[in-house]
């Protein structure tokens, strides 16, 4: 596998970045690096959630530890993170505003009829910390429903964390790379040992079209990035060979091949609105760069005490 | 009709049941227990008056007797109360009993309406209750959950069923073969007074006839001779006058001749010596008068019998004795004990009626028994004259009833019976649980017997109950589940069916001797298995009969069927019958139309309105073998007569859930059976207003993906018990052997498999009988940060002495600090105690994780003045060694929760929840569960549910085809990279979604070591299981393979030093145990030894010295 | 309640450092890195790129177990090099590698 990358040089290239989404192609790299930088985005890229909840007051048909549980997965926005220490890094005990951002929730319903507790309802309870406050882009985020007279009051304190502790930390909705789909078309067998027919049976037989037609009735890729290796081509290639007569000449040579190419991948980042996608992106390279950094500063010691 | 309609149809199946509710046949029996046979149980003529020994004089007559709504008295103030407050303050949902008496007083006549005379528990949905016909909003404002299938009752706020129970039939002549290889035909008499049994048998040649008040077989003949029938020629005409009945019949005749016993009298001289305990001698009657009363009330007491007019009997008996015959003729002829037709269940309100009955007239004895020690002591003069009120004791029945239900003893001691496990707690782990015991069948077979015939699934009892719903183990096939559909009947007079059968034609049995009953070509009409005449144009009877009840004349719930080999028509409208609803087919044409049944879509019509149309009727197990059966409209032939409404009804609502559950081992779905009971999940739209001891939840509980229409008809879809997980079914890390499953963390922190547990402390502050009671103290005062567990463990407390809520304690925390006065007897001021007077009496909390205090209740009931109930939630996400099960009977632990990131992936960013071992396939053969995941994943693509209803549901090639469209494979399987290293895992991987259940089993609940720890003090062994926190057991089988492996040491380490060692003083001299160095029988210390051994061992010297055996032990030095 | 301590994820285990080395007692050239509180994404990387070093004859890593926070790498060099410089050589290229990336990245995501 190392011999197919290694003359290129690793490169990325960002191909669309929308205010969730970002997809870049990265090449150059064997599987292990791409993976690396996912499970890093996943699981490794810390945010800021609520994680230490007080309840004061709590009437609603919720109970408190739900509740709690609820306000935790609220995706809080947190591009400053790197104002905050993790709380155990912190040298308070208890909360400070290095390592914490405190929010109050008390709502009361009043008029009557049911009244919608969302994210919008958290307060700052100072002044510090503003720019950490729940992801809205998409609307608020219902907590809880209050009937009337029902209510709760809440402070809570946002700390920062990562995805490997819990899930509420993770910046990502999805964070994913696919292989780049590489299809062998056997032109002159398809054009020779196959009738047109047969050709747009093979066509037909992809579930998501990657190939078409064109004009001399001959295939053609036409949305390469679509194939999602289902070899549905290749089975159907296969049958046509083993039911014609010209099975006998030869079988193994696939007329349509699909595989993967080892060093170039496609990657798709779906932000869970705590950070931006093109962050989560550059802070797991950080990250991972901080890793190796840290380990190799602990190797030459070793080399000593041998 | 076209293939759109045929579906259609099915609407009737929801229709049926919204009409009915789930457990209509419950309801049923007790509206018609409170509504018609309380009363005729109080006007029967054994019950309705009490009379006087000594007073010819007095009398006390019932006129009438009534059930008021429930409602409590307290503080001399009577109101009204919903199963609720009942459920919350341990009160019984009972109704007063009122009766409308007569009576006299002195010498005048008194009449008195309305007199309580105890109370009635209350079936929660009857007729009686506050529930019945409720809308949501109203059924919410009593804090009841609107999809509760109701049908128990609450005793002391626990929740109670009484389950339904099978027997055979009563009053119906049932032939066997016994274990002698002879024929028996058995009848077992039961009427409101008296329960017999009589046995006619075949013995050799000769024919006898066998009953539990008689010593001896009687030879029929004699029985004949007995009942009046004198000629030989007048018995062959009531068995039959065909040849082999005369051949049968002769050796029985002979023996008559031969013991010389030809006239009535000296037959019944011969049955008079017979009676088994006689009283003959006692009354000072003769044996003849004995005998010819036993024949009268004992012998078939069924058959109705007024001035020894015995035609009737004579007349039973002669079919008894021709079955007999026929039997021993022709084997086929033998019935089958296990057949349905054959069987009866039994109802709340007939065990509840029962059971009433019997307290009545124990009620009644009692005023009796006072009435008469009133009268036979001399009157005296002075004073008001005795008011027989006085002599009434309200809490008799109250009482009564209440014991039964809530212990589930039924004993009634005027049939002797002895019943126990009637009733059980309504099961309230899941909504299905509840569901499933409200539909369960109890059969009385013992569960230890060896037999195959009742366990085993019947023909007969095809659509009526569900084959797959029943335990495994011990009680397999002998407690079983109705399906969907299945009614049980209520009694219904018999006085009309029988003059509206006179009215059609047929001719009084009474009219006719024996032979013209049994002329060919005549059809014997039997009612409720009493002859009731002939008819010599069956058709014309039984289409007649048929019309008149799908016209609604009659009780749509009687049954008619012609059996055409024995020239009989059974007519049937006994309660306890199993029936079921048909669409009926006239010509090959079902008569309901599609108009019908848009009708139904737009609410013009209702199920009633089906069945009173003559569009549906209801058939019972013995009517069905009377009709032709088309299971779908394209089996309709010429002789259809009725259509199934829908197949997927021959389940029940338990294995209703199960999707494709046709496509499964059967097995698998009796397994699913029993663990859909045990799936956590949604209980009730009030769950969170409850407060059983333990409730188990789900926080996020989803309504399936793949959906059954059992699913919406039973309500499962609003109350579930299940996540939609996201499955892939592939290996992975070699921590899912064994059907272990893998959880995906992230899922479980975003809250899969959440659960809540939600607990129930009792503490009540209770009153002693010298006046002083239990007192709530302040706890102690804890200072600083690191209090001793003494005192720490009252944190939780408020300054009332009773857990704040919203703290959160750990297992030992004190809830309500308690304390008890130490002497309960001796009358103490309750101010002149001091705190030393007191011994503390806490309650505590117990459980594996520390755990959030939800709710408090303070309540005060009649028995208890001041009950206190703490109510703690703890949430529990799933964790390693947890169960969980899909729906198709296949369940596992879980083996390793793993991060995201380690999880394999999809390129579009899809990851499993859960991944399972493919091993978990071939063996067990849940195809369905395959097919509920291609199913489930076309689904989500669609955006809509999916159905995999037994026989019918979605197609797998539809679902293949959404998969295909929207870009999948379609198998289902999809091209997954591993999370650890990035590359494409080298297979296909079968993924999508599947509904998981969470099961009970809970590790939390269960995981359980010790070190050193209590012992028990008798042996001063390690105390036994968990909850004590017992030692684990080296059992004899370990020990046996130590002694094996030779390690004595082992053993003896195992067995004594770190169980109950002792160091028992011996002496020496006469090998006696002796006590602190000292030898009680030597008198003296000179010899003593210390010896090693077993505190057990010790004790049991003891016990044989105790019984007189001398144990000696012989020492010596190794 | 069954599940492994949360600080388990964060804090090296008693007496333990976060890395450790184990020369291989028969192989010449070999020894076993045991790097705590890191997982898969760093020993698949390092593994990787261990392979393209020439000199390296064998590199493999593993998670002893799933719920130990730990891994083992286990190098072999040919001689040329020390199990520790094949290994410091590769963190540094890796190093190089990502840090690279992350300016490309960053370049292009500014310019967008």
């Amino acid at each position: 596998m190392s011999e197919v990358y290694r003359g290129r040089a690793p490169n990325i290239e960002i191909n669309k970045i929308t205010r969730e989404k970002i997809k870049f192609t990265l090449s150059g790299v064997d599987s292990s690096v791409a993976n690396s930088l996912r499970r890093v985005m996943i699981a490794e890229v810390p945010t800021m959630a609520i994680d230490v909840v007080h309840i004061h007051t709590n009437t609603s048909s919720l109970h408190d530890e739900f509740i709690a549980h609820r306000l935790g997965l609220i995706p809080l926005i947190s591009e400053n993170q790197d104002n905050y220490d993790f709380p155990r890094d912190c040298k308070c005990t208890g909360h400070c505003e290095h390592c914490a951002v405190q929010f109050r929730l008390k709502v009361k319903n009043q008029e009557g009829g049911v009244l919608d507790v969302t994210s919008r309802d958290l307060r700052h309870l100072s002044q510090q910390g503003n720019d950490v406050r729940p992801a809205d882009s998409d609307g608020p985020i219902l907590i809880l429903k209050l009937r009337k007279n029902q209510e709760i009051d809440i402070t809570c304190n946002a700390r920062k964390g990562i995805g490997k502790e819990h899930a509420k930390w993770s910046p990502v909705a999805t964070a994913v790379f696919k292989y780049t789909p590489d299809i062998y078309l056997n032109q002159q067998r398809l054009e020779s040992q196959f009738t047109a027919e047969e050709r747009k049976e093979i066509v037909n037989s992809c579930p998501v079209g990657v190939y078409k037609l064109n004009e001399e009735s001959n295939i053609e890729v036409v949305k390469l990035n679509k194939c999602m290796f289902c070899e549905e081509c290749m089975r159907k290639g296969e049958m046509i060979i083993t039911r014609s007569a010209s099975a006998l000449l030869n079988v193994h040579d696939n007329v349509v091949r699909v595989s993967q190419l080892k060093d170039r991948f496609i990657f798709k980042v779906e932000s869970s609105g705590a950070l931006k996608p093109e962050s989560i992106v550059s802070k797991a390279f950080t990250i991972l760069t901080k890793k190796l950094d840290d380990i190799k500063q602990l190797i030459p010691p070793l080399i000593n005490t041998r | 009709m076209s293939q759109n309609s045929h579906q259609e149809q099915n609407l009737l199946i929801p229709a049926f049941l919204q009409l009915r509710g789930l457990v209509k046949q419950h309801i049923d029996s007790y509206d018609y227990f409170l509504t018609t046979d309380i009363k005729q149980i109080v006007s029967s003529p054994s019950n309705c008056c009490v009379l006087s020994d000594y007073n010819p004089d007095f009398y006390l007559k019932y006129k009438d007797i009534r059930v008021l709504m429930p409602s409590i008295e307290e503080d001399a103030v009577i109101s009204s109360i919903t199963p609720h407050e009942c459920r919350l303050r341990d009160l019984t949902y009972a109704a007063p009993i009122e009766v409308d008496i007569e009576y006299i007083k002195g010498n005048k006549i008194i009449c008195r309406s309305g007199l309580e005379i105890g109370m009635m528990p209350i079936m929660l949905g009857c007729c009686n209750c506050v529930l019945r016909n409720k809308s949501e909003e109203e059924l919410a404002k009593m804090l009841e959950c609107p999809y509760d299938p109701r049908g128990y009752f609450i005793i002391k706020g626990v929740e109670k069923v009484i389950l339904i129970q099978e027997q055979a039939s009563k009053n119906r002549i049932i032939v066997e073969i016994d274990s002698k290889n002879n024929v028996v035909a058995q009848v077992t008499s039961s009427t409101h007074e008296k329960k017999s049994r009589t046995v006619v048998q075949s013995k050799g040649s000769k024919i006898y006839m066998k009953h539990n008040t008689l010593s001896e077989d009687i030879p029929i003949a004699i029985v004949f001779k007995a009942l009046g029938v004198q000629a030989d020629q007048e018995i062959f005409q009531l068995v039959g006058t065909q040849k082999q009945y005369i051949d049968a019949l002769g050796m029985s005749l002979q023996e008559c001749s031969i013991l010389n016993i030809l006239t009535e009298k000296q037959a019944l001289r011969f049955i008079g010596s017979k009676i088994k305990n006689s009283k003959a001698a006692k009354t000072g009657r003769t044996k003849i008068e004995e005998a010819r009363d036993v024949l009268a009330t004992v012998v078939l007491s069924h058959v109705p019998c007024e001035n020894y007019d015995f035609r009737a009997k004579i007349r039973y008996l002669g079919i008894m004795v021709r079955k007999v015959i026929d039997a021993m003729n022709d084997p086929k002829k033998v019935d089958d004990r296990d057949y349905y037709g054959n069987k009866r269940l039994e109802l709340a309100g007939q065990l509840v009626g029962l059971l009433f009955e019997d307290l009545f007239k124990r009620f009644n004895s009692d005023i009796k028994k006072h009435v008469d020690k009133i009268f036979s002591k001399p009157k005296s003069s002075k004073g008001e004259p005795f008011d027989v009120i006085t002599a009434m004791n309200k809490k008799m029945i109250t009482e009564g009833l209440n014991n039964a239900i809530s212990t589930g003893n039924w004993s009634l001691k005027r049939f002797k019976m002895e019943r126990a496990g009637v009733t059980e707690v309504l099961s309230r782990l899941s909504y299905m649980s509840a569901l499933g015991m409200m539909t369960r069948i109890n059969s009385q077979f013992e569960k230890t017997r060896k037999i195959s015939g009742p366990r085993s699934l019947q023909g007969s009892q095809f659509g009526m109950i569900c084959p797959s719903d029943t335990p495994e183990g011990e009680s397999c096939g002998l407690v079983k589940t109705l399906a969907l559909t299945t009614h049980i009947t209520i009694d219904q007079p018999e006085e009309q069916i029988s003059k509206l059968a006179f009215s059609l034609g047929v001719e009084d049995a009474s009219l006719f001797s024996g032979d013209e009953l049994y002329s060919p070509g005549v059809f014997r009409v039997f009612l409720n298995g009493q002859p009731l005449g002939v008819h010599r144009d069956a058709d014309f009877l039984i289409n007649s009969l048929r019309e008149i009840r799908r016209k609604g004349k009659i009780s749509e719930f009687v049954s008619v069927v012609k059996v055409e080999e024995e020239q009989q028509i059974h007519i049937a409208c006994d309660g306890g019958r199993l029936t079921r609803p048909f669409i009926i087919i006239e010509k090959c044409k079902s008569k309901v139309e599609p108009k019908h049944i848009k009708e139904l879509t737009l609410g013009l019509r209702n199920f009633d309105d089906f069945v009173n149309e003559g569009l549906v009727e209801y058939l019972d197990v013995n009517e069905e073998n009377n009709a032709v059966i088309a299971m779908r409209h394209e089996n309709i032939s010429e002789d259809t007569t009725h259509l199934e409404i829908d197949p997927f009804t021959i389940l029940g609502c338990v294995a209703g859930l199960i999707p494709y559950p046709h496509h499964n081992q059967s097995p698998r779905n009796t397994y699913q059976c029993a663990m859909g009971k045990q799936a956590l999940g949604i209980i009730g739209y009030n769950q969170f207003l409850r407060v059983d001891t333990v409730l188990y939840l789900l926080a996020y509980s989803q309504t399936p993906m793949v959906r059954t229409k059992t699913i919406e008809i039973v309500n499962y879809d609003k109350l579930p018990a299940g996540h939609n997980a996201s499955v892939a079914v592939m290996s992975y890390s070699g921590y899912d052997i064994e059907d272990a499953i893998i959880l995906n963390k992230a899922s479980s922190e975003r809250g899969f498999g959440r659960s809540l547990i939600v607990k129930r402390q009792n503490s009540d502050l209770r009153r002693y009988n010298n006046g002083l009671s239990d007192r709530l103290v302040m706890p102690p005062v804890i200072h600083g940060d690191n209090p001793p567990p003494s005192i720490k463990k009252f944190h939780a407390l408020d300054k009332g002495g009773i857990v704040a809520v919203g703290s959160i304690v750990q297992t030992g925390d004190v809830l309500v600090n308690k304390e008890t006065p130490v002497n309960k007897v001796d009358d103490i001021e309750m101010s002149k105690l001091t705190d030393n007077d007191f011994k503390p009496s806490f309650t505590c909390f117990k459980g594996p994780n520390p755990t959030q205090v939800n709710r408090l209740f303070i309540a005060c009931n009649p028995e208890e003045p001041f009950l206190i109930k703490t109510v703690t939630i703890e949430t529990r996400p799933p964790e390693l060694g947890d169960k969980f099960s899909s729906r198709h009977g296949q369940k596992g632990v879980v083996g390793l929760i793993v991060q995201q990131e380690d999880m394999p992936f999809n390129e579009q960013g899809w990851c499993p929840d859960m991944i399972m071992n493919p091993h978990g396939f071939p063996s067990r053969m849940t195809v369905g569960k395959l097919i509920e995941l291609v199913a489930g994943k076309s689904g989500v693509f669609q955006g809509k549910f999916k159905y995999g209803t037994a026989f019918a549901g979605d197609k797998v090639i539809d679902c293949g085809e959404i998969l295909v469209k929207n870009g999948f494979n379609y198998t289902g399987k999809d091209v997954l990279m591993c999370g650890t290293s990035g590359e494409l895992v080298g297979a296909y991987i079968f993924s999508g979604p599947l509904y998981y259940q969470k099961l009970k089993h809970m590790v939390a609940d269960k995981m359980h070591a010790r070190a050193i720890g209590p012992k028990t003090a008798l042996t001063r062994q390690p105390t036994e299981g968990r909850a004590r926190e017992g030692g684990l057991r080296l059992g004899e089988m370990e020990r046996d393979c130590l002694i094996g492996y030779g390690a004595a040491s082992l053993i003896q380490e195992r067995l004594m030093y770190s169980s109950d060692v002792f160091i028992a003083s011996v002496c020496e001299s006469c090998g006696n145990l002796g006590y602190e160095q000292w030898c009680q029988f030597c008198k003296s210390r000179l010899n003593i030894v210390k010896v090693k051994m077993p505190y057990a061992c010790k004790l049991l010297f003891q016990e044989l010295q105790a019984m007189n055996i001398r144990p000696k032990l012989n020492l010596s030095s190794s | 309640m069954n599940a492994p301590e949360l600080h388990e994820l964060f804090t090296l285990p008693q007496g333990k450092n976060k890395v450790e080395y184990e020369e291989d007692s028969r192989i010449e050239f070999a020894g076993t890195f045991t790097v705590h509180l890191e997982d898969h994404t760093l020993g698949n990387i390092i593994r990787m790129q261990l392979l393209q070093d020439d000199r390296v004859r064998f590199a493999g890593y593993k998670a002893p177990h799933p719920l130990e926070q730990r891994i083992q790498v286990k190098i072999q060099t040919d001689g040329q090099i020390s199990p520790h410089e094949a290994l410091m050589n590769s963190l540094e290229s890796l190093k190089i590698t990502f840090k690279g990336l992350q300016d490309q990245f960053e370049k292009q995501a500014k310019s967008i």
